[in-house]
């Protein structure tokens, strides 16, 4: 199990920060990832792996301004 | 720094504003350099906030040009229309505080350009309307600049609630101000984008003046 914003997550321990995106936006353009505290920057997204206890925030941005 | 602007004296005017500043606060803002990224509704009204305050130094980056559909909550004057924000923007705030130096600069901020354009910045400012934008530089700001701090907007649109735009501490430099869901479908009116743009201000201020942005 990881925690994804708060939510228990199963069937992604293993995966990369890039699969669990694919299953949780359609504006992957809009997301900073946060995992267990840091920013995982974007060219780092495809090789990061997804290990038990994992605590992902999904930062959203929406329009406007 | 030029001595007087249309009369007025230097020192009178930094007199002035002492008057009614925070005491103690004017000396610090003084000395600060802030960065916004994004001359629209949000930018606009937070380089007013941070200029009236005395921010020593501005730099503003924006690409765009004002259209007639910025004015209903932009800071611009229908005689600006079809000018750069970023030299609208510049004239109308020295006509607040003539005496702080602005730099400006009208492009696009990338990925590839970010490094440089906020090397020199103590308090990194977002006041895009785009959210791919927003992402990009939080994404940028913290790869190549994980001490500075990083004040966002995310969610001003509508009518809706006010008390919903909210200051929060996303990071341990990382501060988003806004409602985190009106994506500006509804509209965008005036009041609550000088309110988000009024929160990022007051955080912006309160890093310069070393007090925590939120109570602990």
């Amino acid at each position: 199990m990881i925690n994804v914003n708060g939510e228990q997550v199963d069937q992604m321990v293993g995966k990369t920060l890039t699969d669990l995106l694919k299953v949780k936006t359609d504006m992957m353009q809009n997301v900073v990832v946060e995992l267990n505290g840091e920013i995982i920057h974007r060219d780092q997204l495809d090789t990061k792996i997804l290990v038990e206890n994992d605590h992902v925030e999904l930062i959203s941005f929406v329009g406007g301004g | 720094m030029i001595p007087k602007f249309q009369g007025v004296d230097v020192e009178d005017f930094f007199m002035g504003m002492k008057e009614r500043n925070v005491a103690g606060t004017t000396e610090q803002l003084q000395k600060a350099h802030v960065i916004i990224a994004g001359a629209g509704g949000l930018g606009s009204n937070i380089a007013i906030a941070l200029t009236r305050s005395g921010v020593g130094h501005l730099t503003i980056i924006d690409f765009d040009t004002i259209e007639m559909s910025n004015l209903n909550r932009q800071q611009y004057k229908v005689s600006q229309i079809g000018l750069p924000k970023v030299t609208a923007l510049k004239q109308n705030l020295l006509e607040f505080n003539p005496f702080i130096e602005i730099d400006t600069v009208q492009t696009e901020i990338t990925s590839e350009n970010i490094a440089e354009l906020f090397a020199d910045a103590d308090i990194i400012c977002e006041a895009f309307d785009n959210p791919m934008a927003k992402a990009m530089l939080l994404d940028g700001a913290t790869k190549h600049y994980p001490n500075k701090p990083v004040v966002m907007g995310n969610g001003m649109a509508g009518l809706h609630l006010t008390n919903e735009i909210q200051t929060k501490q996303q990071l341990p430099n990382v501060y988003i101000c806004g409602d985190g869901y009106s994506k500006g479908m509804e509209g965008l009116m005036a009041p609550r984008v000088m309110v988000c743009a009024g929160h990022e201000a007051n955080a912006i201020l309160r890093l310069l003046t070393n007090q925590p942005v939120l109570s602990e």
